[in-house]
């Protein structure tokens, strides 16, 4: 099994439905807590496993908003893992997921040193290094109804962005989309092979507006009107 | 990058007590026979490079958030750089204190004390080696996946560590007599290939925002970070440096750790002139490596609309 996340920029509106549910169940989740520091000060932070940017691509009139919400894309060849010098970060072998043990970490910032994706965070309060467990304490949670054994940030997603499945079968829904809208994972030119796929936003032509037909009437209007205006 | 001090002393004072490791068993090596003439000079200098090592490895520690499980640091010998230059630094400590047993408390032999003096150069050479490959061997911050890394870090280690080797040696008034040309051949080859480093790093990367969010059709632009103050992220990667500091600096650190030196040992070679010459090159070998934490840029950056 290699489970993993699609995520569509053609749909995502970039609402942070994700990031805010994301921190909601992982902050006492497995890795919880998701500690904030100064989060009413000058200053805040905290940790998140999932930040969405915006961008824009192409040049008005013909550009698109494109919003990115990235976190951790459970590499093939995950560098953290390979640098990590306690052995706290480790991918698991049955679904491909990469977990940090906490009670081995030595917070080191190695591993986010080693990332690409800028999807691990030091926890200033517990010292130790956290990142998206793809959330593992629900996705074999037999308690939840099969539909909901899902990542909390793809059940919330309001405008179905996000999907979540093993990508080692052809025939499930994550495959299918990769292969039918040319998704494609970040920065393979690293060579590290990250699971997580992204849907490119689809070419949309621009919406024609039909100038209105000018009548005489209209014409002698315009003409009044500017003379006025003089 | 971030520059973090206790990093940046870290590798500084790591690489100078390796560097007189280097030169204190080389000394050894080349006069075996003469080594009683100057064992105090010897095994100050051993000690002195033990000390450094002791104190760089301290600095590091202030680096972890979670120091209690620092312990655990030398599990991963086997794929983590930072785990072997920790495992490195541990086992050159009880070969460092046979090497002073030999000499100091009972006579070896020669074989066994020349194989001793070798073992000590090889396990100070690797630990530095492997201090650099930590940096070196990240494919996510160009300026720093490059052989030129470890190479850096072994001439700075051994520039410092002859003149603080030498300084010692030259306070007991002890030891062979050292032609002045040896001691222009490092400085000059740490010259060459910082400068090589310099020009390496300043070549475009060729990544860009398009690269990195794959949107490579048209332009990109960034909106909107999605924050209203700066995340782990963009702390811990988004430190910006003029480009005008980083000239002054640059030439501030080839002065001090080069030039300085070798126009000082010129002049004369006495005590004063080298601990002086010790010292400046150990302040310019700070601000070279802060620089080498300030100029790197992760492609994280990219994502943030910035450079890398």
């Amino acid at each position: 099994m290699r489970l993993g996340l699609v995520i569509d920029l053609d749909t995502c509106v970039g609402c942070h439905a994700c990031a805010i549910s994301c921190k909601e169940w992982n902050t006492s989740g497995t890795t919880g807590s998701l500690s904030d520091h100064k989060p009413y000060d000058k200053d805040p932070s905290g940790v998140f496993f999932n930040r969405v940017r915006v961008y824009e691509e192409g040049d008005y009139p013909h550009d698109k908003t494109v919003n990115f919400p990235m976190s951790c894309m459970q590499c093939e060849e995950a560098a953290c893992v390979t640098v990590c010098p306690t052995g706290a970060s480790y991918k698991r072998k049955s679904d491909g997921i990469v977990l940090i043990d906490q009670d081995k970490c030595m917070g080191c910032n190695y591993c986010a040193w080693a990332c690409p994706y800028g999807s691990r965070e030091l926890d200033r309060e517990s010292g130790t290094m956290k990142k998206c467990t793809l959330c593992v304490d629900r996705i074999y949670d037999e308690s939840l109804p099969e539909a909901e054994r899902q990542p909390s940030c793809v059940m919330t997603c309001p405008t179905s962005a996000r999907h979540f499945g093993d990508f080692d079968d052809p025939n499930s829904n994550v495959s299918k989309l990769t292969r039918e809208r040319n998704g494609d994972g970040l920065m393979s030119e690293l060579g590290y092979n990250p699971t997580n796929q992204y849907l490119p936003p689809r070419l949309a032509n621009n919406i024609k507006i039909d100038k209105k037909p000018k009548t005489l009437i209209s014409q002698v209007k315009n003409w009044a009107n500017e003379l006025i205006s003089r | 990058m971030h520059p973090a001090f206790s990093v940046i002393l870290f590798t500084v004072s790591s690489g100078m007590g390796y560097g007189v490791l280097v030169f204190s068993a080389l000394i050894a090596l080349l006069s075996k026979e003469s080594v009683n003439h100057f064992s105090d000079a010897l095994f100050t200098s051993t000690s002195f490079g033990l000390l450094c090592v002791v104190l760089g490895l301290i600095s590091s520690t202030f680096h972890l958030a979670n120091p209690k499980n620092a312990w655990r640091a030398f599990l991963r010998f086997r794929s983590s750089w930072l785990s072997r230059e920790g495992v490195f630094a541990v086992l050159s400590f009880p070969i460092a204190l046979i090497f002073i047993a030999s000499f100091y408390l009972f006579e070896a032999s020669e074989t066994l004390f020349s194989s001793i003096a070798i073992t000590l150069m090889a396990i100070s050479l690797i630990t530095i080696y492997s201090t650099g490959m930590i940096y070196a061997c990240l494919k996510t911050i160009r300026a720093w996946n490059s052989p030129l890394v470890p190479c850096n870090y072994i001439l700075i280690g051994l520039l410092s560590g002859s003149l603080a080797c030498l300084s010692i040696f030259k306070f007991f008034d002890q030891g062979p007599n050292m032609p002045v040309e040896i001691l222009l051949v490092l400085p000059t080859l740490v010259l060459i290939t910082k400068i090589i480093y310099y020009y390496f790093i300043g070549k475009p990367s060729g990544l860009s925002i398009k690269t990195a969010t794959g949107l490579s059709a048209r332009t990109v632009r960034l909106l909107h970070t999605g924050e209203s103050a700066k995340n782990f992220s963009m702390r811990e990667f988004g430190f910006e440096v003029s480009a005008k500091k980083v000239q002054v600096l640059r030439y501030a650190s080839l002065i001090l750790m080069v030039v300085f030196p070798v126009f000082s040992l010129l002049q004369g070679f006495d005590f004063v002139t080298l601990v002086s010459a010790t010292c400046t090159c150990f302040l310019g070998a700070l601000l070279e490596r802060w620089l080498f934490f300030a100029e790197a840029k992760h492609v994280v950056n990219l994502y943030y609309g910035r450079e890398a």
